[in-house]
């Protein structure tokens, strides 16, 4: 998950627009707005402060890290290559429709 | 064998019914690159009076059924329920009012696209942010591995995005 979809996720969980967001954390909106689309990414500390003013907490914990598997991964790399209309066709050819 | 299962007349006949919608679920995360299998589409639709009546002139269409058998009439079997499940004469229909973690179709429609499926289909799926929002607020088990395959879509393409910047 990107910072920016953990901004959206809270604010839009807390009710709250952009604007509002800014008013009550006190960083520019246009700024809200770039982080949220990943354009630029936060620190750890601005990060925080965006959740806490939307009424969240960010909780961090060490967890071993597992690689995505090679086969899935280079599967999902085969489908993103691939346009939304073959992607759509190879899955009714899979399931046999 | 497979239940019969023809997204692209379920599409067409909303289409032509103007019907306004977003697509969700596994049949928006197989558009986004998940190869997951799905037999079915779910989609939100805007709950405005007068698409809910094009909606059921769809579904009329579609000859949609409740699990019950009997036909749905929307405007009552969408109050206070999370999902509205149909069969069709081309498969699943699911009818998701306000998915979890959003505030419905105006929600959703904002970073929706509308993605080119062939036979002049370009209906409006929902983000790959979305999709994982609403995966993750729902936080069963079974969807761990969609939701882990959402994760990834959206650090690939962010990746992909980050290194255009970088590019100009």
């Amino acid at each position: 998950m990107t910072s920016g979809t953990l901004i959206r996720q809270a604010r839009t969980r807390s009710g709250l627009s952009q604007a509002e967001l800014s008013e009550r954390s006190g960083k520019d909106r246009a700024q809200i707005a770039r982080w949220e689309r990943d354009v630029v990414t936060p620190s750890l500390e601005t990060l925080r402060e965006l959740l806490q003013a939307c009424g969240f907490d960010l909780e961090m914990t060490l967890v071993p890290y597992q690689p995505p598997d090679p086969s899935d991964e280079a599967e999902l790399q085969r489908a993103l290559e691939r346009t939304p209309q073959e992607r759509l066709q190879a899955m009714l050819k899979a399931r046999g429709g | 064998m497979a239940e019969p299962f023809d997204p692209y007349l379920v599409l067409q006949t909303l289409e032509r019914h103007r019907v306004t919608y977003v697509v969700i679920g596994g049949l928006g995360r197989v558009i986004h690159g998940s190869t997951e299998l799905t037999d079915g589409i779910d989609i939100v639709p805007s709950t405005r009076e007068e698409n809910l009546r094009r909606l059921g002139l769809a579904l009329e269409e579609l000859n949609a059924r409740r699990p019950d058998g009997k036909q749905p009439a929307l405007e009552r079997d969408l109050v206070g329920r999370g999902v509205l499940e149909l069969r069709t004469d081309a498969g699943e229909l699911k009818i998701v009012p306000e998915p979890a973690g959003t505030r419905g179709y105006d929600d959703l429609r904002r970073r929706a696209v509308r993605e080119p499926l062939g036979q002049g289909l370009r209906p409006s799926v929902a983000s790959a942010d979305d999709h994982a929002r609403m995966l993750a607020v729902l936080a069963r088990e079974q969807d761990r591995p969609a939701l882990q395959t959402m994760q990834r879509v959206i650090e690939l393409e962010h990746g992909l995005r980050r290194g255009l910047y970088m590019e100009r």
